[in-house]
C-alpha cells in the first residue's frame, strides 16, 4: 500500500441540521496507486459526491469531517491550511464534475477561462499560455481549437462541454483526477467517446483517476478497482474482475442484477424492497432492504477480506458465506 | 395486480375495436421558428403503434423524439401530416369530442419532482384527472384512489404526503398512477426512468411490464436508454435530426439492426463485463452537427460507410423484412447484391 498516492483513512463526514446530524459519510479507506483507476459506485445519496469534494478540501459548511485522515503524497490534507489547499488543488489534484454548463462560467469566454487556470498553476507568459490552451483542447479531442476558444458554454454540445471541464482538469497535468458523474448527462454516443477520452488521456499521462458513479457499465469500461458505496459505508472493495465475477455483498448482487444488459434482459431481482430513508441504525444498514438479513444483522458488520485485496462489509459473506449461499437457494 | 374495473364504455371500445392500430401518425412535419431560421424537428415521420403493442422511440437529444411526443398528444400542432389516435382524426376534432378522445392517452414524464404540484399532497394530484373526466363523487374517487395506489404498489397512507416527502421512485409511481387515472389506452413516456437510480430504474421497469400484460396498455416509450427499450418494447424506432433512420422489431436490435447509426448506438453501450471493455466495434464520427442544408441523408457526415450519394439524395424507409425498414442507400445495394 505504500505506493499509494492517495489513501483515505476511515473518514467520517457529519452534516449537522437544526435537530438532527446526518452522517452523510460514515469510516470510507481506500487508496489510489499512480496510473490505477479507482471507481465508486453508489445510488443517490450513498455519500460518494461528498467524499470526492472531501478529498479536495471543498466541503461545504456546514458539512464537516469529524475523523479520519486523507493522505496524499504523504501530507495529510485535512491538516493543510486554505493556501496550501488551494495549490493542491489543479495542480495535483483536479475534478471534472457533472454538468459542465453549471460548473463553467456562462459569461466567460472558454479561452478565457482554460487561461486563467493555466495563468494560476503555471508560470507562463501570455503567448505560452495560449500555446499550452490550444495543445489542451486538442488533445481532448476538439477540432477548431480557435473557434472554441472564443466561443462561450452555451454555444457547444454537451460533450463539448465535457471535453472543455476535462481540458481545465489536466491544465497544469495533475497526478490525480476526479471524475464525479462525468458522463451521466450526455448521450450513449458522446458518453462513449468521453470514455475512451479519459481512457486514452490516462494512459497517455499515468495519472491516477478516481471515477464516481451510479453507472455500472462506466465502472465497467475504466475502473481497474471498485468500491461499492451505500449509505456512507463502503461495502465492498475489490478488484473489478473479482467484484464481477464474485460479487459477495447483497447490494453488489442487487446492483449488478438490476443492471440491463442488451439481448439478455436483467439477471433476476433477489431483492424488491425500495431504498429506505436514511434513519441511524445501529445495525447493518442494508439490512432493511436485504432479503438475506438474520439476526447477525442487527449488529453493524465489519469490513473483512474474503480473497486477497477483496473486502466486504457483510455478516453473510466470507466465513458465513455457505448460508448466504443456501439463502439465496431458498429464495430462488 | 388487480383486473381493470369494469367500465361499459371501455369495454365497449376495445371490442368495436379490436386488435387493430391504436395510434397511426403519417408524414409528420413540425418546424419551429428560431428567430428569422426555421429548424426542422419533424421531417416527415411516419410511426404505427398496435393495441397492446410498446414501441421505444431511441436518438440522441435533439433528435425530435419529444417534440413527437408532444404531437402526438396534442400539445401543439403539427406544420403537416396526419395523427390517427383510436380511429378518429386529432388534428381535426375540436372542443368535448377532442378532450374525451385524449383522456384515452397519457404521459408520463422524467422527472415527476418538478410535474407535480409542490402544494398538492399526492392524492390530490392523482384524483384531480379523475375528477375532470368522471361527475365528482367523493365516495367513488376514494375507491378510485386506493385501487390506482394498488396497481402502481403505493401504499395508501402515502396519499397525504406532499411530493417533496417522496423518494424518486415513489415521485415516480406517482407520475404513473396519474397517468392511468383517466384509463387511457396508451401511455406515452418520455425517459420515465433515465433520472432513476439502477435498483429502483429496474422495479419501475417491472411495473410497466405488469401494466402492459394487466391492463393491454400501449406504450410510446422514449429513451436514450437501447437496454431499457429493449426490456419494454417489441418494436423500436430510431431517430436522427427528425427522421427515421430505422423501425424495427426488438428482437433484431442486437444482431439485426442495418441502419449504420443504429449500430453505432447499439455499440456505444458500455460493457456491463469488465473483461469486454473498450467499445471494440464504436464507429461513429463526431457528435451531432447543426444541420446546415437538409440535404441528403443527415447521418451522413458522421458515417463512416458515406457515398457520394449520401449527400445528395434523401433515403427512403424501406421494408427490407416484415416490420423491418431501413433508410440508408447502403442497405439497398446490399440486399441488391445479394
Amino acid at each position: 500500500m505504500d505506493d499509494a498516492i492517495l489513501r483515505v483513512e476511515n473518514i467520517k463526514i457529519d452534516f449537522p441540521g437544526k435537530n438532527s446530524t446526518v452522517r452523510a459519510v460514515n469510516g470510507v479507506s481506500f487508496a489510489i496507486k499512480a496510473g490505477e483507476t479507482l471507481g465508486i459506485i453508489g445510488e443517490s445519496g450513498s455519500g460518494k459526491s461528498v467524499t470526492a469534494l472531501a478529498l479536495l478540501g471543498l466541503l461545504e459548511k456546514p458539512g464537516r469531517v469529524l475523523e479520519g485522515r486523507i493522505i496524499y503524497k504523504g501530507r495529510d490534507v485535512l491538516l493543510l491550511s486554505r493556501k496550501e489547499k488551494q495549490r493542491l488543488r489543479g495542480r495535483e489534484m483536479a475534478m471534472v464534475f457533472q454538468d459542465p454548463l453549471t460548473s463553467l462560467n456562462p459569461v466567460l469566454t472558454v479561452g478565457r477561462q482554460l487561461t486563467d487556470v493555466l495563468r494560476r498553476h503555471l508560470e507562463l507568459n501570455r503567448h505560452q499560455t495560449r500555446e499550452r490552451a490550444l495543445r489542451l483542447l486538442q488533445s481532448v479531442g476538439l477540432g477548431n481549437h480557435e473557434g472554441i476558444m472564443k466561443s462561450f458554454p452555451f454555444q457547444l454540445s454537451g460533450g463539448m462541454r465535457q471535453r472543455v471541464m476535462l481540458a481545465l482538469a489536466l491544465g497544469a497535468n495533475p497526478s490525480l483526477l476526479i471524475a464525479d458523474e462525468p458522463t451521466t448527462a450526455l448521450d450513449v454516443t458522446v458518453q462513449a467517446q468521453i470514455i475512451r477520452e479519459l481512457h486514452r488521456l490516462q494512459q497517455e499521462k499515468g495519472m491516477a483517476m478516481l471515477v464516481i458513479t451510479h453507472n455500472w457499465g462506466v465502472v465497467a469500461e475504466l475502473a481497474d478497482r471498485v468500491g461499492v458505496m451505500y449509505n456512507g459505508r463502503l461495502v465492498e472493495y475489490g478488484s473489478i474482475v473479482d467484484i464481477f465475477n464474485h460479487p459477495a455483498h447483497p447490494y453488489t448482487h442487487l446492483i449488478l442484477s438490476s443492471v440491463p444488459v442488451l439481448g439478455k434482459g436483467r439477471k433476476g431481482i433477489i431483492n424488491i424492497h425500495s431504498p429506505v430513508s436514511r434513519v441511524t441504525l445501529n445495525g447493518c444498514s442494508f439490512a432493511p432492504r436485504c432479503m438475506l438479513k438474520g439476526k447477525h444483522c442487527l449488529k453493524a458488520p465489519l469490513s473483512a477480506e474474503i480473497s486477497p485485496g477483496h473486502f466486504v462489509a457483510c455478516h453473510l459473506a466470507g466465513i458465513d458465506s455457505a448460508i448466504a449461499v443456501e439463502r439465496r437457494r431458498e429464495l430462488a | 395486480m388487480p383486473e381493470r374495473e369494469e367500465n361499459t364504455e371501455v369495454a365497449g371500445m376495445n371490442v368495436l375495436n379490436g386488435n387493430g392500430r391504436l395510434l397511426e401518425i403519417k408524414d409528420l412535419i413540425k418546424y419551429y421558428r428560431r428567430g428569422r431560421k426555421l429548424i426542422t424537428a419533424l421531417d416527415s415521420v411516419s410511426l404505427h403503434v398496435d393495441r397492446g403493442e410498446a414501441v421505444g422511440l431511441v436518438g440522441e437529444s435533439g433528435c425530435g423524439k419529444s417534440t413527437l411526443a408532444r404531437l402526438v398528444l396534442g400539445l401543439g400542432p403539427p406544420d403537416r401530416g396526419s395523427i390517427l389516435f383510436d380511429a378518429a382524426d386529432m388534428l381535426s376534432l375540436r372542443g368535448e369530442a377532442l378532450r374525451r378522445k385524449r383522456k384515452g392517452i397519457q404521459i408520463v414524464f422524467q422527472d415527476c419532482g418538478s410535474v407535480l404540484n409542490p402544494r398538492l399532497t399526492v392524492g390530490a394530484a392523482i384524483t384531480e384527472p379523475i375528477a375532470n373526466f368522471n361527475p365528482p363523487d367523493s365516495v367513488c374517487l376514494d375507491k378510485k384512489l386506493k385501487y390506482l395506489f394498488e396497481m402502481v404498489g403505493l401504499e395508501k397512507s402515502l396519499a397525504d404526503r406532499f411530493p417533496h416527502q417522496l423518494s424518486g421512485g415513489q415521485r415516480q409511481r406517482v407520475g404513473i398512477a396519474r397517468a392511468l387515472a383517466p384509463e387511457p389506452f396508451m401511455l406515452v413516456c418520455d425517459e420515465p426512468v433515465s433520472s432513476l437510480d439502477v435498483s429502483v430504474q429496474s422495479q419501475i421497469i417491472d411495473l410497466f411490464l405488469e401494466l402492459k400484460k394487466g391492463l393491454k396498455l400501449s406504450y410510446l416509450f422514449i429513451s436514450h436508454d437501447l437496454a431499457v427499450v429493449n426490456q419494454i418494447c417489441d418494436r423500436v424506432a430510431v431517430m436522427y435530426l427528425g427522421r427515421l433512420a430505422e423501425v424495427m422489431p426488438v428482437t433484431e436490435l442486437v444482431s439485426g439492426a442495418m441502419h449504420p447509426y443504429t449500430q453505432a448506438l447499439v455499440s456505444a453501450i458500455p460493457a456491463n463485463n469488465p473483461e469486454k471493455r473498450g467499445f471494440p466495434c464504436l464507429q461513429l464520427r463526431g457528435e451531432v452537427l447543426p444541420v446546415v442544408e437538409r440535404r441528403g441523408c443527415l447521418f451522413a457526415p458522421r458515417c463512416v460507410e458515406a457515398q457520394s450519394c449520401c449527400y445528395e439524395t434523401v433515403p427512403c424507409l424501406v421494408e427490407i423484412s416484415p416490420g423491418h425498414s431501413v433508410a440508408c442507400h447502403n442497405i439497398k445495394e446490399k440486399t441488391k447484391t445479394s
